[in-house]
């Protein structure tokens, strides 16, 4: 039997699986329904678990570690320190600083992922 | 739908328009289910499995890059879906058992052509691999390394598998049909 043949009638049998399931009713609202439903894809470097997961753990690290040496240091007494101060007492002011860094970055990124959250369920 | 129309939907989904995506649904959702259905060899998950494959593209489809065709991408869900569905239920048809499932599932032997039902008989004859291999070379119309990237089996391998389960359907259906059929179909 030849290869076109063969080929032929294959072709005519995945044809008409895809037919009869191509005929059914109530697949594409059922499927689009449920898309509605879920969440809207977002760009994955911003949102993607892994990165976030490890931005929010650094942001943490540096605030605990500042926090840590503050307490350390008996430097609680906030409204009595400035800069110069607590660099003398043991907390660099650049570790100070990258600490409000720290918090800036996630509050911009917050905002960012928030805005783009509500653009994309605009458009809709 | 050709490429540039296809890009312009993806882009379009990306940006939030959800209503897009049955653009896509609409052109490939019986490919898949095809592709599924020859893996899972039931009507009923085959279709869940449809469902959950375009759910998943929807979710990812901005990590869909643009380098490989958007059907092979979603053959590449589909298939991978339709395997854990299999190790999940731990149990896999027997090439005899599916197809007859698989008809039992389809219409009934009076709607099909005496040549189809001498197919579906052959097609039993194939392994489950042969029948996924041949189902995304001639219906889906990948090419071999499309077919690589979908289940990881090297082009020369998935070539070779092709061309074993075509001739094994081929000398099957030789003894099954008259010569005028096989003549009809030239």
């Amino acid at each position: 039997m030849k290869k076109e043949s063969v080929e032929k009638l294959l072709k005519q049998h995945f044809e008409q699986q895809k037919e009869s399931f191509d005929r059914k009713k109530g697949f594409n609202e059922l499927l689009m329904d449920k898309i509605r439903k879920a969440p809207i894809p977002t760009v994955p470097w911003l949102t993607n678990t892994f990165f976030k997961s490890w931005v929010m753990a650094l942001c943490f690290l540096l605030v605990l570690s500042t926090g840590y040496s503050v307490l350390q240091n008996n430097l609680l007494d906030w409204q009595q320190l400035g800069i110069e101060e607590i660099k003398i007492q043991g907390v660099s002011s650049g570790k100070l600083r990258y600490t409000l860094y720290a918090f800036g970055f996630l509050l911009f990124y917050s905002l960012l992922d928030r805005l783009i959250q509500i653009k994309k369920k605009t458009n809709i | 739908m050709n490429s540039e129309e296809e890009k312009k939907i993806i882009v379009q989904v990306c940006n939030g328009q959800t209503h897009a995506f049955e653009v896509l649904v609409n052109t490939y959702k019986g490919y898949v289910y095809t592709l599924v259905v020859n893996i899972v060899k039931s009507e009923g998950d085959a279709e869940e499995i449809t469902m959950d494959s375009f759910m998943k593209a929807y979710q990812k489809i901005h990590s869909f890059r643009f380098q490989s065709k958007f059907s092979t991408w979603l053959y590449t869900i589909a298939y991978r879906l339709a395997l854990m569905h299999l190790r999940k239920n731990r149990h896999q048809l027997t090439s005899m058992e599916a197809a007859s499932a698989i008809k039992a599932d389809n219409k009934s032997p009076m709607e099909l052509s005496d040549q189809q039902l001498v197919l579906q008989q052959a097609m039993k004859a194939l392994t489950q691999e042969e029948n996924i291999l041949i189902n995304l070379f001639y219906f889906e119309e990948q090419s071999l390394q499309e077919i690589e990237t979908i289940t990881t089996i090297k082009a020369n391998t998935a070539k070779v598998k092709i061309h074993r389960g075509r001739k094994k359907l081929a000398d099957i259906l030789k003894d099954m049909l008259k010569p005028e059929e096989i003549e009809s179909l030239l």
